[in-house]
Formats: C-alpha cells, sequence, structure tokens
C-alpha cells in the first residue's frame, strides 16, 4: 500500500519536474518527492513494529534507507545552494525522485529481476544527480569513477546468479542454489557477491568512488549516497551469499574481516589528513563501512562461533546501518548548509560557523560525535556491541583465528580513536574559532524545511538512548539492539548527573564566562590567521603514521634574478599518497589505457584489414567448437 | 544491601580523595629534589580558591568552550566511579569499552574547547594531545580486554580474576600492568610525555590546551586530571592487585582508598623525578610500545 502511493508520488514528481514552468520545479516536484519519502517511512516503519520474514539487516537498510531519503527529501525543499534556476534543477528534481524510488526499490525486490532494474535505475539516476555540474572537471573524472566502480556491482551479482542457476528467479531460490552448489561454484559465487558489495559499500580497493562523488554531488544527494546508499550492496551481499555453506569455506569469513579493517583504517587516517569537509565525511563513511563489514561478517555465520555472539554482531550490524544512516544524513545536510554560508568547502578557509549559523553547527557536531562513536550519542551502542561481539568470538574460537580476531579488535579500537580526532579537527578548524575567510559569510535564509532536516537526525542521536532506557525496551523485536542503546541511556544519565553536581560545584558560575582577549605571548592583537589549520593540525599525527600516509612537503622558493638572497615569493604545498591508488589503480589504468591503444590498431580503417580481422575471427570459433 | 551502600560510600570517598593523588605527587617531587615543596592537600585549596574566581574565556569562544570544560568532568567522573577498586563493580558503564570511551569523550571535549579559543596555542596543544590519544586511549582499551577476554566479555569485573599461574600467564600480566603504567604516564600529560609544572609554551602539551582557562573553568580542568590520574591508578592497582574491591573489604576499605591514592601520588613523584621530559617526536616511539605491550596482553588473554 505504502509502496503503490510512494512509487506513484515518485514517477509524477519525475514528470512534474520536466513538465512545470522552471521557476515551480522546486517546490512542486520536491513535495511530492517528500510526500513519497514519507510514504517510504511509512512502510519501514511497519516493517520495524510488525514482526515479518525480513531480518535484523534487511529491515535496518529499510529503515535508513526510508529516514535518509525523507530527510534530504524535506532539506532539498529550501536548500537554494542545489536550485539555481536553470535547466541543471529539473535533472536535479527528476533524478533524485527516481534515485530515491530505485533505492527502496533495492531492498524490496524480490524477485533477482526486479532487484536489477532496481540497482541500474538508482545507480543512473545517482550517476546524473553527481554529474549535474558536469561543466567542472573534477564533477567529471568524479563521475567516471563512479561509472566505472559502478559497473562492478550489476556484472558481479550477475556472474553469481549464473552461477547458481537457480530453479526460478526469487532471491531466496537463487541463495538456495548457491548453498547446494559445488566447492568451486560457491567460492567463485562468494567471490563475485562480495566484489559487488565492496564495489558498492567503497570498501578498500574499490573505495575510490567515494571521496570523488560526493564532494561533486549536492549535499541532499551526498546525503542519501553516503546514509543509505552504500549499505545495499551489503545487503545484497547478505541475502544471496550461500551462508549456510559458509563454516565449510573458513577464508570467507576472513577476506570479509580483513577488507573491513582495511577500510577503517585508511578510512580514518585519510579522515584525519584530508582538507575537504565533504571528502572527510565520504572518509568516514569508508571506515563505517568497513565496521559493518566486520559486523556482518560475525553475524552472518562465517565463524564458528555460538549464537548469542552471532546475534550480538547482527544486532550491532542492525543498529549501525539505521545510526549511521541517521549520522550521515545529518552530516552531509548540516555541511550543505554550512559550504553553502560560507561560501567554500575547505577546511582551512572556514571557522567560526557555530557563532554564524548555530543550528547547523550543532547539528552537525552531535551527528559527528554520534558517527566517531562517542559516548552520550547513539552511534557508541553499535561500537559497544562490536567490540563486545569481537571479544567473545575471539573467546569461543581456537588459537589462530582468536590471534587474528585479537588483532582485528586492536586496529577496530586504533580506528575508533583516530575517527574522534579527525572529527574533532574538522570540527574544531570549521566551526569553531574564529572566522577565516576575509568576507563574512554571506548569509542567506535558511528554510524552516532545511532547519528541520538538520534539527531531527541530531535530536533523535542524542535522545534516542535517554527514550529506549526510560522506556526500558526489554525484549522488543531485535533485543539486543535496545538493550545496548538502553545501557547507554543509563550511562548518559550517569553523564547528566555527574555534569549537574559539576555545575553545582562552580555555582553556575561555569555557564557565566566574561570574555576577554586570549594570551598570544603578549602580542596585542590576535588574527583568524594564527590559529591552527587542518595541516598543522593533523602533522603529528601524519608524522607518526608517515609509513601508511606518506606524506610529502614541496616548497618553490622564487628568487630574484639579479640576487640569490632576495626571495620574492614562496609556495608550500603539502600531499598525501593514496598508496591503495598508486599501487593498484593507477597500473590498473595505465595497462587498460594501452591496451585501448593497441586494439585501436584493429581500427585501421581499410576494409581488407577488417576482412582479415573477419576471417581469423571465424577461424578462432571454428577452432573452439571444434575442440570444446 | 550492605554491598551497595559500601560500594556508594567508596565510590564518593574516592572521589573527594581523587586530588590526593597530583598532590602527593608534587610533594614527592619536590621533597626528592631537596625542597620542602607543598603539602599534600594543596590541590584542594587552590580548587577552591580557583572556583571563587572569575571566569574568563576568550572573546571567539561559544558555548562549547565552557560546556566541553563541564561534560569533560562528568565524563571522567563516571569512568572513575565503574572502576572495581573504586566500588563500580555491578555499574553498567563498568566495562572496558566503555570506560575507554568515556575518556575518549574527555579528550573531544577538551581538544574541541582548546580550538574554540581560536588562539595559535590551543591548536598546538589540541594537535599534539591528539597524536597521543590516537595511541594511548586505545592501548588503554586493548590492555583491559587482555585481562577480560579469557572471559569471553568485556566486563572489568571479569578483569578481577587470579591470573593464571604460568609463565605466559604472569608474562601477559606484567606486560598489561607496563603497559597501562607507560600510557597512563601520556594520557596524564606526565614526565616523559609532557611537564605538568612547565611554563614555556613551546613545549607545552596539555598545558598548552588549557591555557586559557581560568577561574572555575581552571579548577574543573585540575580536578578532571586528578579524576584521570586516580582513574588510572586505581586501574592499574586492579591489574596487580585483582581482589581490590570495596565490598568483599569492608569498611576498612573506606580508610584504604585515600592511603592508596596518597602511595600512588608518591609512586608517580618519585618515577616523574627519576625521568626526564622526553623530546616531542619521541614520545610516539614510547606510545608504541606500549600499544605493543597490551597487544600481547591481549593476545596472552586470548591464547590461553
Amino acid at each position: 500500500m505504502f509502496l503503490i502511493v510512494a512509487g506513484a508520488l515518485f514517477i509524477s514528481a519525475a514528470l512534474v519536474a520536466v513538465s512545470v514552468p522552471l521557476e515551480r520545479v522546486r517546490v512542486l516536484s520536491g513535495l511530492l518527492t517528500t510526500a513519497g519519502t514519507f510514504a517510504l517511512l511509512g512502510d519501514a516503519v511497519s516493517r520495524l513494529v510488525t514482526p515479518g520474514p525480513w531480518g535484523t539487516v534487511r529491515v535496518a537498510v529499510a529503515v535508513a534507507c526510508a529516514a535518509s531519503s525523507a530527510l534530504s527529501a524535506l532539506h532539498g525543499l529550501s536548500y537554494s545552494a542545489a536550485w539555481d534556476g536553470t535547466r541543471r534543477s529539473r535533472a536535479l528534481a527528476a533524478g533524485f525522485a527516481i534515485f530515491v524510488g530505485g533505492l527502496y526499490g533495492v531492498v524490496v525486490a524480490e524477485d533477482y529481476w526486479a532487484l536489477i532494474v532496481a540497482w541500474e535505475i538508482m545507480t543512473l539516476a545517482s550517476a546524473v544527480l553527481v554529474g549535474v555540474d558536469y561543466e567542472r572537471p573534477d564533477t567529471r573524472v568524479a563521475l567516471a569513477w563512479y561509472l566505472g566502480i559502478g559497473q562492478i556491482s550489476p556484472l558481479a551479482f550477475t556472474l553469481a546468479v549464473a552461477v547458481a542457476a537457480p530453479p526460478s528467479w526469487s532471491i531466496e531460490s537463487i541463495a538456495r542454489s548457491l548453498a547446494a552448489a559445488s566447492g568451486p561454484a560457491q567460492n567463485l559465487a562468494f567471490v563475485a557477491l562480495l566484489l559487488g558489495a565492496a564495489a558498492k559499500a567503497g570498501l578498500v580497493p574499490l573505495h575510490s568512488w567515494l571521496p570523488r562523488a560526493h564532494p561533486a554531488a549536492p549535499s541532499h544527494v551526498s546525503a542519501v549516497m553516503s546514509g543509505a546508499m552504500v549499505t545495499l550492496g551489503l545487503l545484497v551481499f547478505s541475502r544471496l551469499a550461500p551462508l549456510g555453506a559458509a563454516t565449510a569455506h573458513p577464508w570467507w569469513g576472513w577476506l570479509l574481516v580483513t577488507l573491513g579493517v582495511v577500510s577503517v583504517f585508511l578510512g580514518v587516517l585519510n579522515a584525519l589528513v584530508d582538507g575537504d569537509l565533504k571528502r572527510v565525511l565520504a572518509y568516514s563513511t569508508i571506515e563505517n563501512m568497513g565496521l559493518l563489514a566486520v559486523e556482518l561478517a560475525l553475524g552472518l555465520g562465517f565463524f564458528d562461533i555460538s549464537v548469542p555472539v552471532q546475534r550480538l554482531a547482527l544486532a550491532a550490524a542492525g543498529l549501525h546501518v539505521v545510526v549511521h544512516a541517521l549520522a550521515k544524513t545529518g552530516l552531509f545536510l548540516s555541511a550543505g548548509t554550512l559550504i553553502h554560508l560560507s561560501g567554500t568547502r575547505l577546511l582551512d578557509r572556514m571557522g567560526g560557523l557555530l557563532r554564524s549559523a548555530p543550528g547547523p553547527a550543532t547539528a552537525f557536531i552531535l551527528c559527528a560525535m554520534s558517527a566517531a562513536a562517542i559516548p552520550p550519542l547513539a552511534g557508541f551502542a553499535g561500537e559497544l556491541m562490536l567490540l563486545r561481539a569481537l571479544v567473545g568470538a575471539a573467546h569461543e574460537v581456537s588459537q589462530v583465528p582468536a590471534t587474528a580476531l585479537a588483532a582485528a579488535t586492536a586496529v577496530i579500537a586504533l580506528g575508533g580513536a583516530i575517527a574522534a580526532g579527525a572529527y574533532a579537527r574538522a570540527i574544531g578548524i570549521a566551526l569553531l574559532g574564529s572566522s577565516r575567510s576575509a568576507q563574512e559569510s554571506h548569509l542567506s535564509v535558511v528554510g524552516l524545511p532545511e532547519k528541520v532536516a538538520v534539527a531531527v537526525p541530531a535530536a533523535v542521536l542524542l535522545a534516542a538512548p535517554l527514550i529506549v532506557a526510560a522506556l526500558g525496551l526489554f525484549g522488543a523485536a531485535g533485543d539486543a539492539m535496545f538493550s545496548s542503546l538502553s545501557e547507554l541511556g543509563v550511562i548518559d544519565g550517569m553523564l547528566l548527573a555527574a555534569g549537574a553536581a559539576t555545575f553545582a560545584l562552580t555555582r553556575g558560575r561555569i555557564a557565566k564566562p566574561v570574555a576577554m582577549r586570549p594570551w598570544v605571548c603578549g602580542i596585542s592583537t590576535v588574527t583568524s590567521r594564527m590559529q591552527y589549520t587542518a595541516d598543522s593540525f593533523s602533522q603529528p599525527v601524519v608524522r607518526v603514521f608517515a609509513a601508511v600516509i606518506r606524506p610529502s612537503v614541496q616548497i618553490d622558493v622564487d628568487r630574484h634574478p639579479l640576487s640569490a638572497h632576495t626571495v620574492r615569493s614562496r609556495t608550500y604545498g603539502r600531499s598525501t599518497a593514496r598508496i591503495v591508488e598508486d599501487a593498484l589503480w593507477q597500473p590498473a589504468l595505465a595497462a587498460f589505457a594501452r591496451a585501448a591503444r593497441w586494439g585501436k590498431r584493429l581500427q585501421s580503417g581499410s576494409i581488407s584489414g577488417y576482412a582479415t580481422w573477419m576471417l581469423l575471427g571465424i577461424v578462432a570459433v571454428l577452432l573452439a567448437a571444434r575442440w570444446l | 544491601m550492605y554491598a551497595t551502600v559500601l560500594n556508594i560510600a567508596a565510590m564518593v570517598v574516592t572521589l573527594v580523595a581523587a586530588p590526593l593523588v597530583p598532590g602527593a605527587a608534587a610533594a614527592a617531587r619536590a621533597r626528592s629534589a631537596g625542597l620542602s615543596g607543598p603539602s599534600v592537600i594543596q590541590p584542594y585549596w587552590q580548587i577552591a580558591k580557583l572556583l571563587r574566581k572569575q571566569y574568563i574565556a576568550p572573546t571567539v569562544a561559544s558555548p562549547i568552550y565552557w560546556s566541553g570544560t563541564l561534560v569533560g568532568v562528568a565524563a571522567v567522573t563516571s569512568a572513575l566511579v565503574a572502576v572495581p577498586a573504586a566500588g563500580g563493580i555491578s555499574l553498567p558503564s563498568s566495562d572496558a569499552v566503555v570506560v575507554a570511551y568515556l575518556l575518549m569523550l574527555a579528550t573531544f571535549l577538551q581538544v574541541m574547547a582548546a580550538l574554540d579559543t581560536g588562539t595559535p596555542f590551543g591548536g598546538m596543544g589540541a594537535s599534539r594531545e591528539t597524536m597521543f590519544a590516537a595511541l594511548a586511549e586505545p592501548g588503554l582499551m586493548i590492555a583491559i580486554l587482555g585481562l577480560t577476554v579469557g572471559s569471553g566479555t568485556t566486563r572489568l569485573s571479569s578483569a578481577l580474576a587470579m591470573p593464571e599461574v604460568s609463565p605466559m600467564g604472569l608474562l601477559g600480566h606484567a606486560s598489561i600492568a607496563l603497559a597501562l603504567l607507560v600510557l597512563g604516564l601520556a594520557e596524564n600529560s606526565r614526565m616523559p610525555f609532557d611537564n605538568p609544572a612547565t611554563h614555556l609554551e613551546l613545549t607545552m602539551v596539555h598545558e598548552a590546551m588549557v591555557l586559557e582557562q581560568s577561574g572555575p573553568g581552571l579548577a574543573l580542568v585540575h580536578l578532571q586530571s586528578a579524576l584521570k590520574l586516580t582513574l588510572f591508578w586505581l586501574l592499574a592497582l586492579n591489574v596487580v592487585v585483582p581482589m581490590a574491591r570495596p565490598d568483599s573489604w569492608g569498611p576498612i576499605v573506606l580508610v584504604l582508598i585515600p592511603l592508596a591514592l596518597v602511595a600512588g601520588g608518591t609512586l608517580l613523584g618519585l618515577l616523574e623525578s627519576w625521568l626526564v621530559k622526553a623530546r616531542l617526536f619521541r614520545a610516539p616511539d614510547l606510545l608504541v610500545v606500549g600499544l605493543a605491550m597490551a597487544f600481547f596482553g591481549l593476545l596472552v588473554g586470548v591464547i590461553a
């Protein structure tokens, strides 16, 4: 019921977007899309409260997709940065309606062809949205990466289905056929499915599209892509993979854990060194997808561990999907408003936004704390369950795998601390201190829908643990999820009590500081350029992890031709190596380009050349048919 | 019921007695240098004096500045009362992951408050503190998990089991204790990582971060560092003396806790008078050693 209404609304939104006068596109199409996403939210909530055949992860992804789409559609209603009144508005409005429709279609599809059609609709519509500013060179590069890596998923999924040779096209029968297939066929199908999932989730070797596509797309589009779309690959993987046969192939689980742990580590390190606000958020998504991969590896039965530990890991995955969707949607939406207000995405040009735009900045801070799994926010509950599941699993398995799980635990603990540092840097440089740009932010009016869309996720993430603890929601559907949230709620209550006691100790005077000029070694004026920059903040950590980040500094000194002692200007630049891209993608793309150049020779333009190739081709086919 | 009352009394005594640790450390440091030095209860006078002063904040500071300071104290308080030796054995927060993340919350808020001052010193201290915290905080969690993993949980109560009397088990335990010492020195900004008594801005780490704090804010910063120091000392005590928990010792523990805190502070002061401050970029090497020892303890824990 909800789905039919939503589908009709999305189709009419797309039709309206291309037909009504240009100045009405935003409101008319936007309202229809928003109504459709609220219908999706109704569908997701009804599946959450009434137990159905869907598993924990699928319900969680449904809630994540619906909530992220609804908030982003609402934000898009008044987010003026995305609407410049040109024809691109039509593409943006129609593309967004189709995109969120396809997104939810992937979740509800019961049939492989429905799934793959919804998947392609989602990928192509989001490619239109990523490429909406195609005049900019960065955007074209981003689009090439996005479409290039986006090709992998449907191809890989279809390969797995071909290996399964299922009797019918329903997802269950494909999974059953794979579970009954021979060992090598299962291995091939597993690798293909994992490849498809990793490409969409941005797990490490296939992560390159995320930090490029997110800055290119409008913020309310990045919000849905980064909050909800990235989880879909892992959802399809969890539905199609032959999980019953998983313990027969121990390396499956290890491959998944390795991909996850490497994504966590490289994701957070890059989030700590990058200077572009939206790229920082993209790298944080890579980290979160890495954590989700580890949760699924433990929760879906790849390891020989007890059922309670598996349930704990699966509940961690479910909660993580929902909480990450809320936090990342809130982060991208508030970042969009903040970037629009300050006119730049670069951390080093921002500063002091908490004072000029308190609403979006506060929402950004709360969502960032949740994304970094810092306690009073709901994000910590997922991290807590993951670490508990890891410790429980390490306790149960035999010595050698236990050692490996201990190493995974250590890297995830390290990743948590670096993520906190990365978000502290992004907040501290961009939102706190004083403004770095010469012109004070060109404050434009932030509309009410935009404010609501930014405030809701932050408020939910802050209040959810306390509310769940207050309601005492034990024993509800997905009980582990709620019990860890309510445990966090009790800890939040302790924090509140301790905070109130501390406040009383200072007799409330801590809240009423007197403003004075700060100390800067006796220099009379403090300017905003004296503040630490994003690069200088991360320099000590970069030095510690230099082996992975490989920083390099370029200093060019321009000297006067007549006197080498007179320096006319100095330019300073810093860059960090992208180790995966340099080691894997650059050689692969270079080899592909060489192959393409070689292949061009076939296109000689002479008819005799073509005839020769055709003859050789026919002979080859005949020989192949003779011997194979 | 009796055990609960005793545990709560122990928490209150621990919180009230926490400033004895830095007091005893400063006194021991002065005595070992042949100075008469401040008395052990000097931190109480200092905090009381600062609480009565005016609170001054930089002009650009936002409410994050003071609320971060306030919530930081609350976070460290919540973490401290969860330690078994402080009577927190049955609290929901008595969990290795929760304690580590509450400390992370406190560091996160301090870093934000430092960057909120808009001064170069705030940024410098925050940046260096982040480098230390990125290695020390996971190290703390890994070290405690090394004690709890043997029972497959993350609860601190399971860290209290007596170590297995085998060369491997004792080695793992000793490794965890040493890791806690190294990481505790870094997390609490003590020698050789940082000099809490320095007044030279360029060598400051933690002190640069809180340079702008004054009056009640500075009182809370002092209080927070005393609580954090107490937390690490009591955790280390629980590793070395696993049976140290108030409900099994009876009311005498209410006297023993302040004595233990003074003893810990004295040990710290003597250790510090024997160390010199390392160069800033030598410190990560030592932290990595601490992290490796914590990881070794975790490995012993999962294999045993």
